[in-house]
Formats: C-alpha cells, structure tokens, sequence
C-alpha cells in the first residue's frame, strides 16, 4: 500500500501514457476501417450483377448506404432502395462494414461469408412469398421517419378530414401486409396529430393501425385474404386531433401468397 | 509579468495564428461566413467612402442604409475586421469579378491598392485566426498568473489550440471563437481588476465586454457570472476585492453598450427599434435541426444532456480527462494556487466557464449549434486540464527525486507535455478539414459518431472537397443543383478560381444536370427527390470522412 501511495505519480502518468496511446490508436483504426476502393471492387465482383427480381442488397451500417449504392447502385431499383419490407425477397446480400448486421437479415443464418478488405459481403437465401399486387405503379418516394417508402400519400389537414383510396378488383393472394407512416419531417414537426389507418377489402375493414410522428413505418397486422380480385380500400382519418393537424400518410400495400 | 512570459504569450499566438490560418485555406466555406465576408466588404467600403469624401452626409440614416442594413442580425466587429483585413490583403481581381462583389463595393476596372499577401477568402479570415491566437496566449498567461508553472501554462494553451471543433471555427470568418476570446479575455481582465485599487483595469474590462457585445449576442450572459463571482465575494466578507469587482461590472454596464454603439452604425438612427429588432430575432431565432443520438431535433425540449454528450464526444479524450482530474483537485481548498486568494479564482472559472454551456441544459434554446456555442467554456477546461497536468508534473518530479529547474526535471516535464499534446493534437489534425463531422475516440472517431448517431455536419460547408472532381467531370455548362450549399459560397469559389465558372447553379433538381445531397439526417428527402427525378438510385461520387458520407454527387 506504501509502496502504491508513493507511485501514485508514477502509475497515473502510467495512465497518461496508456490513454494516449489508446486515443491515438483508435483515431489510426478508424481511419483503416474505411473500405479501399479495391475492396469495394471486389465485393461487388462477388455479387451477380444479374440478380433477379426477387433478389435485395442491402447496407449495414445504414450510414454506409451512399457509398454502397456508388458501387452496387446499378444493381438497385428505386423500388428496392425505397421498399415497403424485405418480405418478398427470396435472396438477400448483406454488405456490411464494422461487423454490423442489417436488420433485414438479423437474426438469419447465411449461406455463404467473404470478407473483403474491411467488407463483409454474406448472402441470405429464405422463403418468400410471391406478389400478386402492389401499389408500385402507383406509389412516389416518401421520406418516412428519415428512410425512403413507396407509397401512395393520403393528406389529412383538418381534425376532421378523411382520405381514402380504392382499388377495384385487385388481385389478391392468401395475404395482404399494409404499411403506413407520417411523410415529410418538416410536415410532422408542425403536425400534433394521428392517423387512424384502416385496410378494407370488399367493405369490410381487416387491419387497422395508428401512425404518429413518433412512430416510424408501421406494419398492419397482416390480413389473411381469399386469393381472387377484390376490392381493396385504403382509408385514413384523424384519430387523436391534438392541436395542429399536419398528416402526410404514406401508404403501401403488397398482397401475397406462398410460391409454388 | 516576467518579459519572457510575454514573449512566450506573443509566440504562442503567432505560432497558433499561422498553423490555423495555413489550414484554413483547406476549408470549405460555411454558409454563414459567406454572408459575414459580403457584409464585411459592405461595412469596410462605407469607411472607405465615408473618409475618402464619396459620401456628402456619411452619418444620415440613408447613406448608413445602403452600407449597414446587410445582416443586421450580428453586430458588426467581426465582420468589420475581416473587411478590413480582406481590403488590405487580398490578392485583387474585384474588377474581373465584379457580379460577385455587393453592388456598393464593385470595382469595374484597375485594382484594390492590396498588400496582395492573401487570397480573397484567407484574407478575409484572418482576423479569426489571430483571435485564436490570442486566446491560447491568454490562456497560457492567465495559467502562469493564476494556477501554476510555465510547463502547466503550456499544456493548457496546447490543449486549447488541439480541439478539433475550435480548430475548425477558428479557420472560419465567423464569429463563434473570436467571442469565445473574447469571453475569457473579459473574465480574464475583470479578475486582473480584482487586485487592483484604481479604476483603469475596470475601464479596460467595460472596453473588452464592449467589443464582447460588438461581436455576439451570447456575452449578454457574461455579467451574469461575474456578478455571481461578486456576490460569491461578497458573501465570504471579501468586501474590498468584492469592491473592485462592482466597479468592473458597472465599468462593462456603461462602457459596454457604448463600445457597441459606436462600431454598429446601424444603431446610429431609430436605436431603441433596431435595439428591439436585434434582440427579438434572437428571442424568436428559428430552430434548425439537429441529430443527436439517432434523433432528429427540430424543436424544444431537446434532451438536456445534448451540449455534455456533444462535449464528451467530440473534445480529445485526453483534455476531457486532465480536465476532470484538474476540477477535482481545484475543489479541495487545499490544492495551491501561485495567485493571492482572496479574488476566489476557482470560483470565477467555476462560473464564466459553465454559464456558456450550462444555458443549454435547460433544453429549450436551439441546439443546431452543436459546440460552437459555448466555446467560450474550452478555455477553462483548458486551464483545469493544465492544473491537473501541473500537479502530476510536479509529484512525478517529487516521486523520482528530481532535482528543481534540472535538466532531467526538464526533461521529464518536456516528455509529459509531447504525451499529453500528442493525442490531442492528432485529433485535431485526424479532424481536418471536416471539423464538424469528427467525432473523438470515445465514440470510435468519425464512424463510432455514424454509429451512435451524431450530427453530421451542417453550413454545407464540406462541399469544397468534391469542387475538384465537379470541375474535372461535370460536362461544359452543365447545370448542378448545389442542395445546401449557398449562393453566396458558390460565388465565393468562383472569385477564389476553385469552380469553373461555366457551371450553372440550379435551383431544384427537376432542371438539372447533376445534383448534390449534403448528409444530415433531416436531408434525406433530397436523395429520394433526386432517385425519382432521375430514375436511379447511384451516385457517381461521394465524399468520406473515414468512410462516412459527406456528401453525394448524381449525374442524370
């Protein structure tokens, strides 16, 4: 004990020394994490460029996102980068940096790893259901809380009002998955309200879900449906008119059934 | 004062002077300064005009008019001295680049009579530079004659000049580390003025809180903590120092407003409106976004530990934690301290070094302004850090039995000093020149600060490092929509030959060419704009900061 009081100077310059070193180090490692042009070259060598329709790449971290679509943008749609879920993809590849993990996939066993440089590439093959309706042809980019959804956008300017869309005689599957968000961050920092969201097949309501600025992109429950054309509608009012009502609801909606 | 001290104060300020004013010419325009340097120019040509006789009545409101009533929501004199610096500098092609000049300052032919040292935009942000400058010479000095030795006052005027975001605004013609200079060049003079038995050192404090209130709103907070050190004073029956220090408040309560009238022509007519105007856009300043932990704020109540958590994340590790131990060892009473006691020095940087930040706790006013507003609290942390230093300098020496003033005390004291600065100062320079995205080693530099969520940067200021790759590969006339970065940056690049001038700014993306998106969060929505004009989702380049995006560039 004598002997720590009188080093006490010794071992905290110790200190000194350490955390110096530490700080620089970290400083060095972060600067090496970033990917090399050639590592970006090859991971996207790794990836078919012909991918089909079914197949998704996706970025981990999500801030990497720009520098990905530099390299593998050719290879994504805007119906991709801007969409609803991962739902209908059957192959995914996950490029990543910094051991992150995107949550498309999280929790999923790969198929395959390679490592590139600092670059993770991983592809992911999972059942998925085939698509027999969305609103794509219809939909425009919304930002939802700060991320890209396709969407078609149903305004609400009073505690009052009402939006609905129809779509006739649609064709369904076993599934139908809604989604809806408040579009437009500045349009939600002036807005105080919520949207009540309800899903309608043939007049009869099968989900329903509320959107708040706090509450991101929200899934409906899913709707079992009979496959066949239908009539789909999609209404929105104000559910909790608390002071100004500002609501850009973004809407998109898939219908699905299992593959053969 | 020894003369060697004040030499050393002069080197340290003409060393710190230059290395910021050398990369400085690396940094992007942020769109603030660009309207500081035009008003500059505006002020400085009514000077001009005003003594070279050009003006019949240069004191009437209408000739004040047509000079002063650009950015009358700042007081004028920063933006005065970087006029006047950039009139006696710069390198002169004003008649050439006349459209980009503020119509009461264009030359059609010939040139400015320049020292020609500069270019346009050094020139203009000279006087920044130098105000760092003297801020670590002040600190050194204020360390030397308030808290310890010469090595401890070095430490704590290196550890000033590494900070990566005060690095980064000094480089800039803004007013956020000149006031920040001023702050503590004030508190400084109003504790000199607390030994003193006279009314001189008094008058010199009301001058400086005078050029306080001539540079920023912000130093309105200023007597606040000086008129709470005088109670403090006051309330320990330190009744004569206490004396001395009212006789500064009341000397900075006359002098200081009058300071500002002066060198703010714009007050000179219909004052008690433009006083209100100037002080009611503060009071209702719109709130500008910000992302902090993942969130985008827009709006109060922001999280109250927002200016710690910027803090925490973004000064040297190394600072922050000599800091610390420096304010621990400040609070024992025991601890030494070379000044006479009775001015309660702690208790002083205790109160002009929290109130800049300690404002933001409340949650309620903009935060958009990530540090930048509470520079004014690095120079104390500074100094704390230095003391810390200083007693671990001297208890090292004390351990190893060095003898005083030897050579290997010296040395010792020397390899300390690189050890501390070190990391400090490769934080800084890791920074450069994209200060306000660099996050510290706490976060796990630029990409822990990505991961965690953390402003990206604002003042569309990093757009400068593309401005090559745009003139190598945007086509003859192309048109580019330049999202956040202004007009008045642009035309700044233009007079400073770094953009080709055949490219074409556009206002929105439907009419344009190429199209640049500024990463900040609450920005996105110009990517899916641009995704949907253009039918695709790649960017042909992007701008990194240790892999994290700065900035992206599409082509249609």
């Amino acid at each position: 004990m004598t002997t720590l009081r009188h080093a006490r100077a010794r071992l905290a310059a110790a200190g000194l020394v350490l955390l110096a070193g530490w700080e620089v180090a970290v400083l060095v490692a972060a600067r090496r994490s970033e990917p090399l042009p050639e590592d970006w070259k090859a991971a996207a060598a790794a990836i078919p460029a012909s991918s089909a329709n079914d197949a998704l790449i996706v970025f981990a971290p999500r801030w990497i996102d720009p520098v990905g679509r530099l390299w593998l943008g050719d290879r994504i749609s805007i119906g991709q980068a801007a969409r609803m879920d991962a739902v209908r993809y059957r192959e995914i590849w996950e490029v990543s940096i910094r051991g992150a993990s995107a949550p498309e996939v999280r929790g999923e066993p790969a198929i395959s790893e390679q490592n590139f440089g600092s670059i993770r590439v991983r592809r992911f093959v999972r059942d998925a259901p085939a698509v027999t309706w969305d609103l794509a042809n219809e939909s425009r980019i919304c930002e939802v809380d700060f991320e890209p959804r396709r969407g078609v956008l149903l305004e609400l300017g009073h505690a009052y009002a009402q939006a609905r869309r129809v779509f006739r005689q649609v064709n369904l599957g076993t599934q139908l998955q809604v989604y809806a968000g408040l579009a437009g961050y500045r349009t939600r920092s002036e807005n105080r309200s919520t949207a009540a969201i309800q899903a309608m097949v043939d007049g009869r309501e099968i989900a329903r879900g509320f959107a708040g600025n706090d509450s991101g992109w929200v899934a409906l429950p899913m709707a079992e449906t009979l496959p066949g054309p239908h009539d789909v509608e999609i209404v929105a009012r104000v559910q909790d008119p608390r002071g100004p009502v500002h609501l850009s609801v973004c809407v998109a909606a898939e219908a699905r059934t299992r593959r053969r | 004062m020894a003369v060697r001290d004040r030499v050393a104060a002069g080197v340290i300020c003409v060393l710190v002077s230059l290395v910021t004013l050398g990369f400085s010419t690396r940094q992007g325009i942020t769109r603030d300064e660009a309207y500081y340097m035009k008003a500059g120019e505006r002020y400085t040509q009514y000077y001009l005009d005003a003594l070279e006789g050009r003006l019949q009545r240069p004191l009437s409101d209408e000739s004040i008019w047509r000079y002063w009533a650009y950015n009358i929501e700042h007081p004028p004199l920063m933006k005065t001295l970087y006029g006047v610096s950039w009139r006696v500098l710069h390198r002169c092609t004003c008649a050439a680049d006349n459209l980009w000049h503020p119509d009461v300052s264009r030359i059609t032919s010939g040139q400015h009579p320049t020292l020609a040292l500069l270019s346009e935009v050094t020139a203009f942000r000279l006087p920044t530079a130098v105000f760092y400058g003297l801020l670590c010479a002040l600190v050194y000095l204020f360390f030397l004659e308030a808290l310890g030795s010469r090595w401890g006052a070095w430490t704590a005027a290196l550890l000033m000049f590494a900070q990566p975001r005060a690095f980064f605004h000094a480089q800039t013609a803004a007013f956020d580390l000149p006031v920040a200079t001023l702050w503590f060049a004030t508190a400084f003079a109003y504790w000199r003025a607390l030994g003193a038995r006279t009314w001189r050192p008094a008058i010199v404090t009301g001058l400086l809180f005078g050029l306080c209130l001539a540079t920023k709103l912000n130093t309105v907070l200023l007597p606040i903590a000086l008129t709470l050190h005088c109670g403090w004073l006051m309330s320990h029956g330190k009744t004569g120092v206490a004396q001395a220090g009212v006789r500064s408040l009341l000397m900075m309560a006359i002098i200081g407003p009058a300071v500002m009238f002066v060198m703010w022509p714009w007050m000179w007519h219909d004052t008690l409106t433009r006083l209100l105007d100037y002080l009611s856009f503060h009071w209702h300043h719109v709130h500008y976004n910000f992302e902090y932990l993942g969130r985008n704020y827009n709006q109060p109540p922001y999280p109250w530990h927002e200016p710690l958590g910027m803090l925490v994340l973004t000064a040297p590790v190394i600072l922050l934690v000599l800091a610390a131990g420096g304010i621990l060892l400040l609070c024992r009473p025991s601890s030494p301290l070379p000044a006479a006691g009775d001015r309660s020095t702690r208790m002083l940087m205790l109160l002009a070094g929290t109130i800049p930040v300690a404002v933001f706790l409340e949650g309620t006013l903009p935060i958009y302004g990530e540090t930048k507003h509470w520079l004014a609290t690095m120079p104390f942390l500074a100094l704390a850090a230095g003391y810390a230093f200083d007693r671990l300098r001297i208890a090292l020496a004390q351990e190893l039995r060095l003898a005083s003033y030897g050579w290997r005390e010296a040395a010792v004291s020397a390899v300390l000093v690189l050890i501390v600065f070190v990391p400090a100062a490769a934080e800084t320079l890791h920074s450069q020149p994209y200060g306000l995205s660099e996050y510290n080693a706490l976060a796990g530099g630029p990409p822990g600060g990505a991961d965690l969520g953390m402003n990206r940067q604002f003042w569309g200021y990093s757009v400068k490092g593309l401005l090559p790759w745009l003139n190598a590969n945007l086509p003859r006339g192309a048109k580019l929509y330049p999202h956040d970065w202004n007009n008045d940056s642009w035309e700044l690049y233009l007079r400073e030959r770094e953009l080709r001038p055949d490219i074409i700014e556009t206002g929105g993306v439907a009419d344009s060419d190429a199209a640049l998106v500024i990463h900040e969060k609450h920005f996105n929505d110009f990517d899916y704009q641009i995704w949907e004009t253009y039918g695709h989702v790649q960017p042909v380049q992007v701008l990194t900061l240790d892999g994290v995006p700065l900035v992206s560039v599409y082509m249609r």
